[in-house]
């Protein structure tokens, strides 16, 4: 049995403004995944996450969204996983992009990020 | 040998099962290979080098051409030129339509392999391209395989268990190569490939001669209900050099299941030319001979499901005939036990 590849723990921070704070999480390269998002400890969202609204952004400072995301290459053109995470409402959007290869056809990784949000 | 048996030896490549004069090519045969390359030259490299990166691709070549100090030996070497770079903003939607210019840039593939035969000084040097021009739509059983995927895949998502993940993941993986061959496998697909090969003597460039091409080309067109599938194939294959002789093969096959029976029809011709040029230099005189064969296979079947993988077939029809009075009544029962189909009554030729 091939273990998942589990890239190391994603944090970054997100300075937010007065507009709403919007989250999407794309798997890219084709494959086949999945995410679950938290808002400090509640479960805001579960499957595709496309423009999620995560709250107002003055009412986001000091508080953190995680994301766990699982990736099946299922795309039999390359073994590479891909996820990312976009942010926009805050002072400026931002973009991450987190990508392993898995080792081979039907394995699956495992991504975990944190963003904390700031004033 | 007449020059239908040397065609009939050279149009299926080195395959044994031609072996004996008469080709047993089946339908299926014909379809576009998913490694152009190293069926028109006939071999199954032990190793294939498949770079994921440019860098990779890159530094695979260079190796290569490094170990050999010319032209690599036994070398084989697959990639798509559009994964070799990221794309992590392309998503899964296979709902999505999808135009035929992107499908054949995600599925446009290359492969190149060199074989050289032990104690032969001569270096066989091949190129091949296939790509699918329209991919095909999402049977149910792909459905039904990633409904299940996405249920386990949630399970993971709302474990914090590190040996649960395993576990699971563990059960994704059967899955996931259960979908990837039938994952575009319904509807109207178009495949395409293409290889020719040469030889080099004594690893030399300047004898470089082109000997063999190959083109394939299968459309197909696949109902979930009732299940119906029509597919046509065309085959070309032209020989120079040592190897005389083409061969055009063309056909449709239409199947249909109805319960536990499957009827099945298919209508494959054959057009072979065997062209022998001679000149004595110019202005000289030119010699030569032509000849052109053409033959067909009809041959329709019925099949019938025992159940546990097992079943029983019936075929009827006639065969290629590459020799004038060469017997080509096809007329067989089969008992297939999940380990491959026993002939029970056989005339096939």
């Amino acid at each position: 049995m091939t273990n998942p590849k589990r890239p190391p723990l994603f944090s970054t921070s997100y300075q937010v403004a007065k507009d709403d704070v919007l989250l999407t999480v794309v798997i890219g390269e084709q494959q086949l995944g999945s995410s679950i998002v938290w808002l400090d400890d509640n479960v805001l969202k579960e499957g595709d996450v496309d423009k999620l609204k995560v709250g107002k952004g003055s009412a986001l400072v000091g508080h953190r969204v995680t994301i766990k995301t699982v990736v099946t290459d299922t795309n039999d053109m390359t073994d590479r996983t891909s996820t990312t995470i976009i942010l926009e409402g805050g002072t400026a959007p931002a973009e991450h992009t987190l990508s392993v290869d898995v080792d081979e056809n039907g394995d699956s990784a495992i991504y975990r990020s944190k963003v904390e949000f700031t004033s | 040998m007449k020059p239908s048996l040397v065609l009939a030896l050279l149009v299926a490549g080195a395959g044994p099962a031609v072996a004996q004069g008469t080709p047993a090519i089946k339908f299926e045969d014909l379809r576009a290979p998913s490694s152009p390359t190293f069926v028109l030259m006939g071999i199954e490299p032990k190793s294939i080098e498949r770079p994921k990166t440019p860098r990779a691709f890159v530094l695979s070549a260079i190796q290569a051409a490094r170990e050999s100090s010319g032209i690599p030996r036994n070398y084989a070497m697959e990639f798509a030129p559009f994964w070799l770079v990221p794309h992590p903003k392309l998503q899964f939607r296979p709902d999505q339509k999808q135009s035929a210019g992107a499908t054949l840039l995600q599925t446009l593939a290359f492969s190149v392999a060199t074989a050289t035969d032990s104690g032969s000084a001569h270096t066989t040097v091949g190129f091949g391209v296939r790509a699918l021009v329209a991919r095909g739509g999402v049977p149910q059983l792909a459905r039904e395989l990633l409904d299940s995927m996405r249920t386990i895949q949630k399970r993971i998502l709302e474990t914090d268990d590190t040996a649960e993940e395993d576990r699971l993941v563990g059960l994704l993986k059967p899955l996931a190569l259960q979908l990837q061959p039938i994952l575009y496998s319904t509807g109207f697909r178009f495949e395409v490939a293409a290889a020719a090969m040469g030889r080099f003597d004594d690893g030399e460039y300047s004898t470089g001669q082109f000997s063999r091409l190959g083109v394939w080309v299968t459309p197909s067109y696949e109902v979930a209900h009732p299940k119906l599938d029509v597919s046509g194939v065309l085959r070309l294959i032209v020989n120079r050099g040592n190897r005389s002789g083409s061969a055009i093969d063309y056909g449709t096959r239409v199947s249909y299941d109805f319960e536990s029976l499957t009827f099945a029809y298919e209508l494959v011709g054959r057009a072979t030319i065997d062209a022998t040029i001679t000149t004595s230099g110019p202005p000289g005189p030119t010699t030569g001979t032509f000849t052109l064969n053409n033959t067909y296979r009809s041959a329709g079947s019925l099949e019938y499901k025992l159940g546990a993988g097992s079943s029983v077939s019936f075929t009827f029809g006639r065969n290629f005939t590459e020799v004038p009075d060469e017997e080509n009544l096809i007329a067989s029962v089969s008992l297939n036990l999940g380990f491959g189909s026993v002939p029970l009554v056989s005339l096939n030729k």
